[in-house]
């Protein structure tokens, strides 16, 4: 397995991580009965503020840790920030491509949510959801054409 | 999945001395992961890609890669 399938397999993880504790988070505060429509946007307007960097922060952290995993499992420097050749870059402006249409389509439900009468809260969590789809379907779409080719 | 773009780079990696596909992938610039995709067919090189690859060799483009049409 190549370090790059690897970097995929460890984004996917990363993000499904971040995720699954936003999702316990927001369950939580349902459950309590937290939710205020008048309060809605400024309330999810600063879980949003604070997911996006604790999401940078844990992938930086996953990122590390690899590399220092790498270099000794393999004794050879692990250097992420190297550009990759031309077959990289490809599979990797595909696996974009996919991507950004999955946080289009979600972007797009989450509109129409608004549209037939959900609540703002249905909409925040629709994108939350497209987003991480959006970057846990690219990162398996690079697998994909890593393992299998085009 | 499969290309119509076919090569024998395995054969000439042998010939010319047994050449590793870490010592072609690094006189042409790449990785060996891709020089692997190349040989299984799993990846058609660029153009250019085409071209240095033959230039290792001393081959031309046409020795090297072949173009086969797939049957429908």
């Amino acid at each position: 397995m190549s370090n790059e399938e690897k970097r995929s397999i460890i984004s996917i993880i990363s993000v499904s991580l971040v995720y699954i504790a936003y999702c316990i988070f927001v369950y939580s505060k349902y459950r309590a009965g937290v939710f205020d429509p008048v309060e809605d946007f400024r309330y999810w307007g600063t879980v949003i503020l604070v997911l996006i960097p604790v999401q940078i922060v844990l992938n930086i952290i996953i990122t590390i840790l690899f590399s220092i995993g790498h270099v000794i499992a393999t004794g050879e420097p692990d250097d992420p920030s190297v550009k990759g050749d031309e077959r990289d870059q490809l599979i990797k402006l595909k696996a974009n491509t996919i991507g950004y249409a999955v946080s289009g389509v979600g972007f797009l439900l989450s509109m129409i949510s608004l549209v037939i009468g959900f609540p703002p809260f249905v909409m925040f969590n629709i994108i939350f959801l497209a987003f991480n789809l959006a970057e846990i379907t690219g990162s398996s779409m690079q697998l994909f054409y890593y393992r299998r080719g085009f | 999945m499969s290309c119509s773009i076919k090569n024998n780079i395995r054969r000439l990696r042998f010939d010319n001395d047994e050449m590793t596909q870490q010592q072609l992938a690094e006189a042409v610039g790449v990785t060996r992961q891709t020089i692997a995709a190349i040989e299984k067919g799993k990846y058609s090189p660029t153009l250019e890609l085409a071209f240095k690859l033959s230039r290792v060799f001393g081959k031309e483009l046409e020795e090297v890669f072949t173009y086969e049409e797939e049957a429908k």
